[in-house]
């Protein structure tokens, strides 16, 4: 996953946002630096697995019960791990959990401009099964364009196809992706879907035919958006 | 040597039902996540409080961590992380997010954290250390005092550059340095260096 050892600089920016002490505009490139750089994001969730024994020490409190009945409504109308069952039944039940398992995406905090309204701003990373291949995507809602990274999916004769899974388990297929990444707009009917922790999924498809009505393959990469 | 075995025993009892209820919330399990609840709400709550400084804050945060967890069980790797560190990072780094979100704390909850930030009790969970915080603490105790304080307070606290050089009444350029060249010392000595 990590192509050699990262520049010093990066590996210390990885140290430092893995510590927590990075704030505004240095943070927020740190964190789009964990989408678009999988060594860099390794060595920040390296750091976490390091450094989390220290927390074994901290001091117990007690809540009140308020917490969990409030995590129980939450979670009251929503399956487990997200998607999962719906995607299990795209599937057929191939492939396990284990590919949701690898695709959770980073929840991303930009600083918001002193002077102007909140933007907002979706990303999302998608991941296979083994976290070996990653896509950084974001997406401009004004815009209603998904703008996409670099990927090496192009499967043979076909082609790699992104969908949106909302909350209803529904794929929709938002179009076929090129080799070098770049924009992809977005039909102005599904532009609803793309909100914050729904699924985004690639499978390999016949280009001849494509946008589809429904993926014909288990996907290859996914993902979920986060609203920053 | 009895009372230690029986400690570890213990620590590994417990580790094995928090890693099943971790695997039952996984598949959907509401209960699962209610023992997962039962067995780390105290720790977790501790992290967040101590990080946010804020009660009610935490308990917001607490709220969102265990809808993570609902959400993330199927990604728990033990081969990666031991259950408790898991869910520990997923606090903490809940808290961070929300410290990160807010402009400007308020007086009150930098007092709060003062009060909750410095006693680093590490002692107290001497007996609860496993291999990973054995070798961590080892390794920190091996830096520079100056060093592995400022990783420490950084880390435990959750502070940004800026509040720990006003901390430590020290210029900021000098606790940079100390925290990579300190975190360089602790990756060499931890063996992933």
């Amino acid at each position: 996953m990590v192509d050699g050892p990262l520049p010093p600089d990066r590996a210390d920016l990885a140290a430092e946002l893995a510590l927590g002490l990075l704030e505004g505009s240095e943070r927020a490139e740190a964190l789009r630096l964990c989408l678009s750089d999988p060594g860099f994001a390794a060595e920040v969730e390296a750091w976490g697995h390091r450094l989390s024994p220290l927390l074994d020490a901290t001091p117990l409190e007690w809540p009140s019960h308020r917490v969990w009945n409030a995590v129980e409504v939450r979670i009251a109308d929503r399956p487990s791990s997200g998607q999962i069952r719906s995607l299990r039944l795209w599937r057929g039940g191939a492939i396990a959990a284990g590919v949701m398992a690898a695709s959770l995406a980073l929840v991303l905090i930009l600083p918001r401009p002193a002077s102007q309204a909140p933007e907002t701003v979706g990303v999302s990373q998608l991941a296979d099964a083994q976290g070996s291949a990653t896509m950084a995507i974001s997406y401009d809602p004004q815009a209603g364009v998904l703008r996409l990274g670099p990927n090496s999916l192009q499967g043979g004769t076909k082609s790699p196809e992104l969908w949106v899974i909302p909350e209803d388990g529904v794929p929709r297929s938002l179009g076929l992706i090129g080799a070098d990444g770049g924009r992809l707009a977005v039909e102005g009917r599904l532009r609803q879907f793309l909100r914050n922790g729904v699924t985004l999924a690639i499978t390999l498809e016949d280009p001849a035919t494509a946008p589809h009505k429904a993926p014909t393959s288990t996907p290859i990469l996914t993902g979920k958006i986060s609203i920053i | 040597m009895v009372v230690a075995r029986t400690v570890d025993n213990n620590a590994h009892n417990a580790r094995v039902r928090l890693v099943s209820a971790l695997h039952r919330t996984a598949a959907g399990d509401r209960s699962g996540l209610r023992h997962v609840y039962d067995l780390t709400s105290a720790k977790l709550f501790g992290i967040c409080l101590r990080i946010s400084g804020d009660r009610e804050a935490a308990e917001d945060i607490l709220q969102d961590v265990y809808v993570k967890v609902w959400r993330r069980a199927a990604s728990f790797d033990e081969g990666l992380a031991s259950p408790i560190s898991w869910l520990a990072m997923i606090a903490r780094n809940a808290a961070i997010d929300w410290r990160r979100t807010q402009a400007r704390h308020d007086a009150a909850g930098e007092d709060a954290l003062d009060t909750v930030a410095d006693d680093a009790p590490l002692a107290d969970a001497t007996i609860q250390q496993d291999e990973a915080q054995r070798r961590l603490l080892t390794c920190l105790d091996g830096l520079d005092i100056r060093q592995s304080d400022a990783i420490r307070r950084t880390f435990l606290g959750g502070l940004t550059y800026q509040e720990l050089a006003e901390r430590m009444g020290t210029p900021l350029g000098t606790i940079k340095s100390w925290i990579r060249r300190g975190m360089q010392g602790l990756k060499e000595c931890l063996g992933d260096g």
